[in-house]
């Protein structure tokens, strides 16, 4: 709030120099001259968002038409919301909308708390080259494919000569078919995500709590307070916002489940729990080539993403004053 | 002076990063290919030459002509512009082939850009039948059966093969996809077993269920830690089903041949193979061996590369894969383990009616098709139907009579250089995407080793007869994208489930009644009309 203002200050100072003493407004393509730097600069990300964000647009009106590449948008039919009709009286659609729900609430449950622990940790260790390794190595698993990441798990979850089911043996226990069996699924994808997001996830949250003014903590260390006690009242109200924030941003994205990762580790005998949206999308769309009906499914997820991202926004502005828009 | 400068620095990161951008756009727009650049000079200039006469001497055009071409590139292979089979072509036809390559994994997702790119070249080589169900109703490609008479190379063999090409024929009526012939031998699949292990423990070929049961547990007394049979899993696509069941008298779903239902030849029925007793009483054997801990455990999910290593440790010893595998395994291992041979078992007698059987498995649907908007299309259906000639067929195989190979006094041909099948694609381009429709299949067996052709002649005694491939109209196409794909998820998920035990033999009748439910008898219908036009497609 303090450098919303002191920027609306500097703002208006700006304006009372020479423009002011003029008398009279510049036109448009006067400013636009006066900031064409500026503006140069800023026209690659314009170009970008148009091109990449904008156009693309358009193309979810082939949802509502039997697309046909090759006669094209204007030669195909339109059929209303025949697409979206299919979609729903599909016997699966339920479980496939409730499966990514899940993955997506169980991801957000785990990997979102994690990062913001580790940071706080990391932020308690006092020797610098000990922290940088930890968190060097934190980083690294974001690097790696999704391809890369369920060949590991392929292989240490392999029931013949794999590292956990070999520990599982020599601790006296029975082979688990862990990617046979639907029960283990959700928990093999959470548990992945989270190693692969955890130190990638705490850059934020360290750099909100490298800005806290280092005031606070020698005062509430005058005044006697641990270092739990520091980290409760000082760091973690301190980087309240960026949390509300990067969680807004988590819960937009909810139904948005990776799919090559599922892709990579599900197999038909576990649709139970793993055939999600995107799954089902490039399986009845893509590779039937069914254009149409996949950009349908694809504008449904998109809506439901922008309920929840609405929501939480709505939320978070109620309970604590922090919000995108 | 010194902000002059700074202003001229910026300006140039700026005009650096423009063109960054520009450039990407460009070369994204620029990817689709464009048409022959002297399609239009060669049309005129090879004009008086009768490209419908077959050449017996000389080559098809008297003039260069420059054909575009569309086509996947194999990894293990890929396109090389200074390919002798490039050579070769030009030589005997007088073509400049305009290649656009792409590697097997993004060919498909190029081919829908092409497509609505709209500016196709003159030819796609094209690796599944899928892009012609989509794209030859909107009028892509062209319908050879309307030029029929102007390739008489193409009209000879079609009417020898007919049977053969009515697999490829699409729903109208019309042969949109050129049939390749000679390279599905390189799809055959059999059951394949540890040779070394079998005669070190005295074990004989199983003949029928019961003796390859006994086999298995043999194997697991000797080796307690092994799996003794494993399958990989084909990207959980259930594939191993297709080659299973037929030996037990049930055909499974095959979605590649368009194809939910099994064919009865005798009594002319449509029969859905995995509800019958028949593969329920396969499920209940596998399922016996996977409890058993005959049966890798992983089999549903194994991938290719752990399944390789599954065998190569020797912790299976019995699979069913290609038999090429056969030489891939031996080839492999014989540094380390100089005794280690893969070799071919003669299918077991799962069910006593079928017999010593097995899938039909050399089949494959690929080919080229003519783009209708090709600005000379004389000419691209004059060389396609030299593709078709016997002199094609002996070229692009062995290459200029005595080249590359030398030739007994009885005929038999084997190759100067090439020890493996790989090594000859790699060096001469033969047998790869886009240079065969008529492929002499001794070219690749010449590369194999004796176990593995003897492994592949003898396979073809124990083929059961190939199922029709269908092709369905809009109307049928339907059907099958809602009902059809709501089947395969179902039964791919439940005999899944059955395989493992994660669902009892118990519940089979009410598993048939859930299949039934999701529409089996709409799908069946659409199977008979589907057919029926084959029927009278043949007369």
């Amino acid at each position: 709030m303090a450098f919303r203002s002191a920027f609306a200050r500097a703002g208006a100072k700006k304006q009372v120099s020479p423009i002011a003493n003029r008398g009279r407004k510049k036109s448009f393509f006067q400013r636009v001259y006066r900031d064409r730097y500026l503006l140069l600069l800023f026209l690659p990300c314009l170009i970008y968002y148009i091109l990449f964000k904008y156009v693309p647009m358009w193309g979810v009106l082939i949802s509502f038409k039997d697309f046909k590449p090759f006669i094209g948008f204007a030669g195909s039919n339109w059929v209303g919301f025949k697409h979206y009709i299919n979609f729903f009286s599909n016997p699966d659609a339920w479980r496939i909308i409730r499966n990514t729900l899940l993955l997506g609430v169980y991801s957000l449950l785990w990997c979102f708390p994690f990062p913001i622990i580790f940071a706080l940790a990391l932020n308690e260790i006092s020797r610098a080259k000990f922290k940088k390794f930890v968190q060097t190595v934190s980083y690294m698993p974001h690097f790696l494919s999704a391809v890369v990441v369920c060949g590991m798990l392929n292989s240490f979850l392999s029931p013949i000569r794999g590292i956990v089911n070999t520990l599982i043996k020599m601790c006296g226990g029975q082979a688990i078919n862990f990617l046979s069996i639907s029960g283990w699924f959700r928990t093999i994808y959470v548990a992945s995500e989270v190693w692969q997001t955890l130190g990638w996830g705490a850059i934020v949250y360290l750099a909100a709590i490298s800005n806290v003014d280092p005031q606070y903590y020698e005062a509430a260390r005058l005044d006697g307070a641990s270092r739990l006690r520091q980290v409760w009242s000082i760091t973690l109200p301190c980087i309240a916002p960026t949390v509300a924030t990067m969680l807004i941003l988590r819960v937009g994205s909810v139904l948005e489940v990776g799919l090559e990762k599922v892709m990579l580790l599900y197999s038909p005998a576990i649709y139970e729990t793993s055939d999600v949206i995107a799954t089902y999308v490039y399986r009845q769309g893509l590779m039937s080539g069914n254009m149409s009906y996949a950009s349908a499914i694809g504008l449904f997820s998109s809506v439901v993403n922008l309920v929840l991202l609405v929501a939480a926004n709505y939320a978070s502005k109620k309970f604590s004053d922090t919000g995108l828009f | 002076m010194k902000k002059r400068f700074h202003t001229m620095i910026s300006l140039l990161c700026m005009a650096a990063l423009l063109a960054g951008m520009l450039a990407g756009c460009s070369s994204a727009s620029s990817s689709t290919p464009a048409p022959a650049p002297s399609a239009a000079a060669s049309t005129s200039a090879s004009g008086g030459s009768d490209a419908s006469e077959p050449a017996a001497s000389g080559p098809v055009f008297e003039n260069p002509v420059t054909i575009s071409m569309l086509a996947a590139s194999h990894a293990s292979w890929p396109f090389q512009d200074d390919w002798y089979v490039l050579d070769v072509i030009k030589d005997y036809t007088n073509v400049d082939l305009e290649v656009t390559t792409v590697d097997t994994s993004g060919f498909n997702e190029k081919v829908n850009l092409t497509m609505s790119g709209g500016d196709l070249p003159d030819l796609i080589f094209l690796t599944s039948n899928a892009v012609v169900r989509q794209y030859a109703p909107q009028g892509a490609f062209v319908n050879v059966l309307d030029y029929i008479d102007q390739m008489p190379h193409f009209k000879a063999w079609f009417e020898k093969n007919q049977q053969y090409a009515l697999n490829y024929m699409s729903a109208d009526g019309g042969l949109y996809l050129l049939p390749q012939q000679g390279v599905e031998e390189t799809e055959r699949r059999g059951w394949l077993y540890r040779k070394d292990i079998f005669e070190d423990l005295d074990i004989e070929m199983p003949a029928d269920k019961d003796e390859f049961y006994n086999v298995l547990v043999e194997l697991k007394k000797a080796y307690p830690d092994s799996y003794p049979l494993a399958f990989r899993s084909f990207s959980g696509t259930m594939a191993q089903m297709i080659m299973l069941s037929p030996s037990w008298g049930a055909y499974y779903i095959d979605e590649g041949d368009c194809r939910f239902f099994g064919y009865d030849y005798d009594t002319g029925e449509w029969t859905f193979g995995p509800t019958t007793p028949e593969f329920k009483e396969m499920l209940e054997f596998y399922n016996k061996l996977y409890e058993e801990e005959l049966l890798l455990p992983n089999f549903l999910t194994i991938d290719t590369k752990g399944w390789q290593d599954v065998m190569a440790n020797s912790d299976s010893f019995v699979t069913l894969d290609y038999l090429s595998r056969i030489d891939f395994f031996n080839n492999a291992m014989r540094d380390s383990e100089p005794g280690f041979t893969m070799a071919y078992m003669v299918p077991p007698a799962f069910n006593a009616d079928v017999g010593n059987r097995f899938a039909y498995s050399a089949k494959v649907m690929i080919g080229m098709v003519v783009s209708s908007q090709s600005k000379h299309l004389d000419e691209v259906l004059a060389y396609v139907d030299w593709m078709y000639s016997d002199e094609a067929y002996d070229v692009l195989t062995w290459g200029r009579p005595g080249e590359l190979y030398d030739e007994a006094a009885d005929g038999t041909r084997t190759w100067k250089e090439f020890a493996t099948a790989a090594e000859m694609k790699q060096a001469t381009g033969f047998e790869t995407f886009g240079f065969y429709e008529r492929y002499d299949f001794n070219g690749e067996l010449a590369t194999f080793s004796p176990e593995c052709r003897e492994a592949t002649e003898t396979a073809r005694k124990y083929d059961l007869p190939q199922l029709p491939i269908l092709a369905f109209n809009d109307a049928e196409q339907e059907i099958v994208s809602t009902v059809g794909n709501n089947i395969v998820t179902f039964v791919n998920e439940q005999v899944s489930k059955f395989l493992i035990g994660e669902r009892s033999f118990d519940e089979w009748d009410a598993y048939v009644a859930e299949v039934e439910a999701l529409g089996l008898d709409q799908l069946k219908t659409v199977h008979e009309s589907s057919y029926a036009r084959v029927v009278a497609a043949q007369g």
